[in-house]
This record gives C-alpha cells, structure tokens and sequence, in this order.
C-alpha cells in the first residue's frame, strides 16, 4: 500500500495501462482544478480572477511531479489560462469603454460624488463616531 | 530529457517535493516570521549621532541571523532531495554547526560585492558631479551609468556565480573551514556558471505568476526554486564524484 496517499504512479509497463507514467501530487492537482472552476465564473472580477487563476496554474505545472500532467492538471491549465483571458479581455473591454464614453464617464463620476457624499469623511464621523467618544469628561479620548 | 538539464533537475525536484510541501512552506513561513519578529523588535529606534550605529550593529545581526535560517533551508531541502528525515526544526541546523563559518563566509561574499560594485558608485559618483557642474552632459552621464551599471553587474555574477554552492558544501563538509569551502565552490562550479544562471532565469514566469496570484503561489514556487538549486548541486557533486572516481 502507498505509504503517501497524496503520491500516485501508475505501472507504465504492464499493458493495458497508459504508456506514459504518471506522477506527482493528485491533491495538488485536484486543488488547482478547483481553483481553476472558481476562478471561471468570477472572471468579471479581475483582482479575484486571477490570482485565483494564477495560483491554480502554478499549483497544476508543479503536481507533475516528474512525469506528465494529471488530467485534472490539464483541466485546470485550460480553465485557469482561460479565465485570465476572459478577466483580461473583459476589464480591458470595461476601461476602454469608460475611457471612450464621456456619457458614460460623467454617469460613473456622479455616482461616486453621491457615495462621497453619503459615506463621506463628514457623513462617516457623524454617524461613526458618537461626539461623546471625543470627550474626555465622559471617559473618551482628548484629541 | 538530457542528463542534468535545467528540465531534468527541475522534474527531480518537483518529485522530491511531492508530499513534502506543508514542510517546505510551514519553514518558509518560520522564517518570514522570525524576520518579520526581528525587524519589528530588534532594531533601536530614535538614535542618531553616535548612536546611530547601534542601529546598522543591529541590522547586521539580524542580517547574519538570516542567513543562518537561510542555511537551515538548505540543510532541510537536501534531506528531501535524499529522501532522508526532514523535519522544520532544521532551519536552525546552522544555529549548532559552526555558525561563524557562514558568518565569514557571508561577510566575505558581502566585501566582494561591495568591490564588484566599485566601478558603479565611483563611475556614477563622477559623471553625476561633472554633469552637475555642467563639464557632461545628461546623455553622456547617462551613458556612463549603463555601462558601469552592466560592468558592476557581470562582476557581480561572476562572484556570486562562482561561490553559489558553498553553503551546500558547508552542510556536507563540517571538516572543511571557510576558506576552503569557497575554493571548493569555486572547483565544482567551473564551467557550469552559464548552465546555473539559465536555470536561474527559468523561474522568471513561475515567479511572475507567484505575483499575479498576489504572492500566494510564492508559497510553492520558492520551495520548488530552492530545491531544484539543490539538486543542481547534487547534480553537481555526481558528477565530479564520478570523474574523480575515473582518475
């Protein structure tokens, strides 16, 4: 029996079996894969995407071990290189867009002078911190 | 795949590394936390003057302590290579096996350094106050820069090129003092400073995709670079153990 259930190899030499002998690390190979299916449908958000992606290709090259790829090595390889295509083409596509449209810029900038406004400096001390908290008679802190 | 090609040491090194790399990585992070502890608590503040030396004494110390850990990594990555007992504690290994050898031979590599970057600082140091005193101009100073840059730089590599495997050697060789695991460095990489360079600069695109994964892959890629240098150095020493075998 396997003394290391995280190592396979498979005989090369009987027949019957594939010819190509495999190696490495199966968990290693099956956490890339997940990685890589995670990665995929959150491609719209660029700073999740692909660092997710990216560990998952590491993680799939360096599970071979000293043979070939697993095959969930391999899916992982194709999904991850294809969610960091997809994150890429589509923040691209966004930035050019927003850059190219002054209808569209001036829609996102009223949108951030309303959270400004909102959630501001001004708004976030009044509604964070009680006025009390700054006074030292009531046990807060002098500034 | 070609006998100690880099594609070659590098599938030996993820097979050594299978099943080993929560102990590869819990001593990583060991490290980057004992230095983090280091940097945060050990360094004076708020000295000047005279004083201000206590702060560059403590920076060397946690410099040579490094080091020392540094080692330790190469003790813990050869008994993986050699499937030999490999435990976390042998970061420390350096701590208890004459440390003032690694201390002398950093300190010496640091000198050397300091001379290969000679050229640069005094190249710089000139064309930077004759250009500000209008005697050169920009492109020129420029210019002078590069050049002095890239002569600093193949100095550099040379050097370090050249004694890269004697910190391996120290943990092989406890008979051997510092001097002479510099010069035997020196022996076993003749005529193999190209190969252990282009091996070197093989991990560019695994590291850029370490930092794109915003350091998390770092985990595996460093541990997975560590331990193919040491099996370059096991390739290494086969190899001259072979043909001294010959002779």
């Amino acid at each position: 029996m396997d003394p290391n259930p995280s190592n396979f190899n498979e005989n090369t030499d009987s027949p019957g079996m594939r010819r190509h002998r495999i190696s490495g690390s199966r968990s290693m190979a099956t956490a890339a894969m997940v990685l890589g299916l995670i990665a995929i449908p959150l491609f719209f958000v660029f700073y999740i995407s692909i660092p997710l992606a990216a560990t998952a290709i590491v993680l799939a090259l360096l599970s071979r071990g000293d043979g070939s790829l697993h095959p969930r090595a391999k899916v992982s390889l194709i999904v991850s290189i294809a969610a960091i295509a997809a994150s890429v083409l589509v923040t691209g596509y966004a930035f050019i867009t927003v850059r190219n449209n002054p209808a569209l810029r001036r829609e996102l900038e009223q949108m951030l002078d309303y959270f400004s406004d909102y959630y501001g400096e001004e708004a976030g001390e009044e509604y964070l911190v009680p006025d009390h908290f700054f006074d030292s008679t009531e046990g807060g802190i002098t500034i | 795949m070609k006998q100690g090609s880099c594609a070659l040491l590098k599938a030996r090194a993820r097979q050594a590394l299978t099943g080993r790399y929560l102990t590869a990585m819990g001593a990583l992070v060991l490290t980057d936390l004992i230095y983090a502890f280091m940097i945060a608590f050990l360094i004076p503040t708020g000295f000047t003057g005279r004083l201000a030396g206590l702060s560059l004494l403590s920076y060397l110390i946690i410099l040579f302590l490094t080091i020392l850990l540094l080692v330790g990594h190469n003790c813990l990555y050869l008994n993986f290579a050699r499937g030999s007992h490999a435990a976390m504690g042998q970061i420390f290994f350096a701590f208890s096996h004459h440390p003032d050898r690694v201390i002398l031979i950093t300190a010496a590599l640091f000198a050397a350094g300091f001379v290969c970057m000679l050229p640069f600082l005094l190249v710089s140091f000139f064309a930077y106050t004759s250009w500000l005193i209008g005697g050169m101009s920009f492109s020129a100073m420029a210019g002078a820069f590069g050049i002095s840059g890239l002569i600093s730089l193949a100095l550099f590599l040379l050097l370090t090129v050249r004694y890269a495997m004697a910190f391996f050697l120290y943990i092989d060789h406890p008979e051997l003092n510092w001097l002479q695991l510099l010069g035997e460095s020196q022996r076993i990489m003749k005529g193999h400073g190209f190969r252990y360079i282009r091996l070197n600069l093989s991990f560019i695109g695994i590291l850029l995709l370490g930092v794109l994964s915003m350091g998390l892959a770092l985990l595996w890629v460093i541990p997975y670079m560590i331990m193919t240098n040491t099996c370059f150095y096991l390739d290494l020493t086969d190899s001259h153990s072979d043909a001294d075998a010959q002779n």
